[in-house]
């Protein structure tokens, strides 16, 4: 069954078209790579897809569900999360608090609930902080919860990044460059997770990835785009000898030799 | 003559707005060259025209004298204020930052206050007192000279950005102080020019209205309107400042004459209301954007 | 867990110590003090909405003192015109406040950083004008009397006992802001202040947040506004101009953005500070500019920074750095 549905998405911004007529599918639980050269518009796509930027043209799926034209919070609300290429954490918060953020979309207590000091907020808020300490443990971030995010490095932020995306409990989780900013160690880490969420949790994974070997090995599909076209599709094998993959990469030359 | 009260009331209104915008001018320069908001730069307006009160009647000094010498005193009160008070701040939270502008504004109006005792004072000018002529209307010289100054000094400063050296020092270090630091301008002394330049033209603004409206610590409120004007303006140019300021004076000055008092003091709000829904960035701003 | 549970009971009992501090302490002082004491925790309640809306929320509001206003003429139009009791009128002198927070999110909606300022200044102006203009309501530029209310049919002539009901709203304020922070609202606040791009990929609804936002800061301001105009016992349109917006702006920068102690902290020592500096006559204001920019210059992030360092300090961990709510994270 297809969990996301990318049908004829042109993107522009500023009168350049930054996603060109790209349609891709991804089904249930499976996990899909996205990548291609600098400036191929995979990024777009994915803030296309979330909400964060307009449809120039086509439709976006999430099973039977269109979500193009809907205000970025539905989208998520309807059960698609993100990371960032550059982790967009909230940098004045301790990790835990912004890893609870992430609970938003599954919140319990009402406004007035929150307001007044509710018991239901309360245990919710309980509830809450169990299951991110937990998402913390699971990536190794146990031990940063109470340190303020802007102190700390880059890889660190995006594995919160990831683990405030999970918190939501999507179906389908979209990751910008999950494991740049990271070395070898953390890197398997990550994979292992993502291989977790698609095998255990059933959670539908279409990653960018600029790291080769992670992608190659991750996932079961790559789309490959350039100058905001989609131009080659398939499994790691099929897309690795493709000639327009290469010269995309390395240039006409690489591709013939 | 046809008009003559609607010229008076323009030249009027253009001269107040040119007040505004060389209050306008200072903001938007110390803000585009430093990043700093400067809550004081009204306070500064107002230490201006002591300033050339002292000179003009303390030291009785002709005219011109008073007018360079203000401008120069004012000029290395503000390179000094940067220096001293401003340059600690500069890595602290953006609200720090104006709030701690607004406390030196405070004190800043608090000294002269308890310097100059007397309520309220102006200092001579040679344009004041005589009032031309022309068929019906009457015009107040000074309000000319304020028009005039204000149009030179808009020029100076096109010529100072464009061709000077340190004119262009200040364009850079505005636009990306690494990369000008890394090229070899001395930033801190950048930072220094600018809010000289800044306290400079506040100080212009205190003595060309003085003879106006008279020199008294409440001077400073005179940095809301500032403000209207450069946001207004879009708060990004100097072009945006003169013709907020000026379109703001027009306006407050003809609205307050034909519609009443409490229009004059709200029309700067009004005004600022409407273009702001119209254009969310003022007349001349930029919608900053940011990719993630 | 039991550190867990040792934590919370130590926390339970500092605050006891504190309200008991509180209720005790102020009769061994005369009225005075007890006049000044309700002023600072009336300031504690507007500081706490304000610094909501702007410390948490991240957006600029220069009208606070508009929703006082609102709050305080509502309230005493309600209780001395209409004869209804002060207990009501309070809270519905809160709520118009509110409503009007509401209205004024709209416009808020489009607009940040400076541009949200000169709106909210805006509606300063509106507000000022519109209560000259109905002066058989408001008095106009005359003001409005503000009789003390009653508790029980027993009037609260005496300082001392207003002292105590403002007392409890500052605690009950003060319940609502910590619980609303520890809450997905209270983070809604936090994400939208830090990046709106995430937040809403966080299922956050900026629109609705903001108005929130703006409605409960304005709700708080009604309220300190009601209090204030019992407290003081009359009404004058011009302590509701942007000075003292601004005023509350400088409560929770010194205080601390973002933080409830800062609020707290921010509101007292601002309140009584002026009062302290009397001494100097002529000269107070200009100490004051001293001071506060001596304590920004020193501690940027404002007064609350100094207990993460302090305890930092003896813990020989890492000193916290200034947090700043209103700089972009860096790319």
């Amino acid at each position: 069954m297809t969990a996301l549905g990318i049908e004829n998405v042109t993107v522009t911004y500023r009168g350049l078209r930054a996603v060109s007529n790209v349609s891709l599918t991804v089904g249930e639980g499976r996990i899909h790579g996205l990548i291609g050269p600098n400036g191929a518009g995979k990024t777009s796509l994915l803030n296309a897809i979330s909400g964060l930027v307009p449809l120039a043209a086509g439709r976006i799926r999430l099973q039977d569900r269109e979500l193009q034209n809907m205000p970025a919070h539905r989208v998520a609300a309807a059960g698609i999360a993100r990371t960032f290429q550059h982790a967009e954490i909230f940098p004045d918060c301790t990790v835990l608090e912004n890893v609870m953020a992430g609970g938003y979309a599954r919140r319990r207590s009402t406004l007035l609930d929150d307001f007044l000091g509710a018991r239901r907020k309360i245990a919710a808020e309980r509830e809450m902080r169990l299951e991110a300490e937990e998402l913390l443990a699971t990536f190794g971030l146990r031990d940063v919860r109470g340190a303020i995010a802007g102190d700390l490095p880059f890889g660190t932020l995006k594995k919160a990044d990831l683990a405030r995306a999970l918190m939501a409990r999507p179906r389908v989780l979209m990751l910008d460059e999950p494991t740049s900013g990271m070395n070898a160690v953390e890197a398997q880490e990550v994979i292992a997770a993502c291989r977790r969420i698609a095998g255990q949790s059933g959670v539908t994974l279409l990653i960018i990835e600029h790291n080769m070997q992670v992608i190659m090995d991750l996932a079961e599909v790559i789309h490959v785009l350039n100058h905001g076209e989609k131009i080659a599709e398939g499994s790691p094998a099929e897309v690795q000898k493709n000639p327009l993959v290469i010269e995309a990469y390395l240039g006409r030359r690489a591709a013939h030799a | 003559m046809a008009y003559a009260v609607e010229i008076q009331l323009l030249i009027a209104g253009l001269s107040n707005g040119s007040i505004y915008a060389l209050v306008a001018l200072g903001l938007v320069l110390a803000f585009k060259g430093t990043g700093i908001l400067n809550f004081a730069q009204g306070e500064l307006v107002a230490l201006g025209a002591y300033i050339a009160l002292f000179f003009a009647v303390v030291m009785k000094l002709p005219y011109w004298q008073v007018v360079l010498l203000t401008l120069a005193t004012a000029a290395l009160f503000g390179a000094a204020l940067e220096r001293g008070l401003i340059r600690p701040l500069m890595r602290a939270p953006a609200f720090t930052i104006v709030v701690a502008t607004l406390a030196i504004g405070l004190m800043i109006k608090n000294v002269l206050r308890l310097s100059w005792q007397e309520s309220v004072s102006t200092i001579p000018s040679p344009f004041a007192g005589v009032l031309i002529r022309l068929g019906e209307i009457n015009i107040n010289p000074q309000y000319l000279w304020v028009i005039g100054c204000t149009v030179v000094i808009m020029g100076l400063l096109v010529l100072f950005f464009r061709k000077s050296l340190i004119g262009k020092a200040m364009r850079a270090v505005a636009q990306n102080q690494e990369a000008a630091r890394l090229m070899g301008i001395r930033v801190s002394r950048v930072f220094s020019g600018t809010f000289a330049l800044s306290s400079a033209l506040a100080a212009l603004a205190g003595i060309l209205v003085a003879p106006l409206i008279g020199i008294h610590a409440e001077m400073g409120a005179v940095i809301l309107k500032g403000f209207v004007a450069a946001i207004l303006g879009g708060f990004n140019s100097l072009a945006g400042c003169v013709v907020g300021g000026l379109l703001l004076g027009v306006l407050e000055t003809l609205g307050g004459a034909y519609i009443g008092g409490t229009f004059k003091d709200t029309a700067a709000f009004g005004l600022l209301m409407l273009i702001l829904l119209l254009r969310p960035h003022g007349l001349f701003g930029r919608a900053e954007a940011r990719r993630v | 867990m039991s550190d867990d549970q040792a934590g919370r009971f130590r926390t339970r009992l500092a605050v006891a110590a504190v309200i008991a501090a509180l209720v005790v302490v102020p009769t061994w002082f005369g009225s005075y003090h007890h006049f000044l004491a309700s002023l600072a925790l009336i300031n504690v309640i507007i500081a706490l909405g304000l610094n909501l809306l702007t410390g948490n929320a991240g957006q600029i509001s220069l009208c606070s003192s508009s929703f006082m206003a609102i709050g305080a003429y509502a309230t005493t139009y309600l209780f001395a015109k209409l004869g209804l009791s002060f207990w009501l009128a309070l809270p519905l002198g809160g709520t118009l406040a509110a409503f009007c927070g509401f209205l004024l999110g709209f416009p808020a909606l489009r607009l940040r950083g400076f541009y949200l300022a000169v709106v909210t200044l805006g509606f300063l102006e509106v507000t000022q004008i519109v209560i000259e203009q109905i002066p058989s309501i408001t008095g106009g530029v005359r003001g409005m009397l503000a009789p003390r209310t009653s508790l029980f049919g027993v009037k609260l002539s005496s300082d001392l006992s207003f002292y105590y009901v403002v007392l409890a709203m500052a605690i009950a304020a003060l319940w609502c802001a910590h619980s609303l922070l520890n809450s997905p609202t209270g983070r809604a606040f936090n994400a939208l202040r830090n990046s709106e791009a995430a937040a809403q990929t966080l299922a956050v609804p900026l629109a609705r947040t903001k108005l929130v936002a703006f409605v409960v800061a304005a709700f708080y301001a009604g309220i300190g506004g009601g209090l204030f105009a019992n407290l003081v016992g009359f009404i004058d349109p011009t302590e509701f101009g942007v000075w003292t917006s601004i005023r509350h702006v400088v409560f929770i920068v010194v205080g601390g953005l973002g933080s409830i102690a800062g609020s707290v902290v921010g509101a007292v020592v601002l309140t009584l500070l002026p009062e302290l500096l009397r001494g100097f006559k002529e000269y107070n204001e200009l100490v004051f500019g001293g001071l506060l920019l001596v304590v920004l210059i020193v501690m940027p992030a404002g007064l609350v920074g100094l207990w993460p360092e302090l305890r930092a300090r003896f813990r020989r961990g890492r000193p916290a750095s200034p947090r700043d709510p209103l700089e972009r994270p860096a790319a």
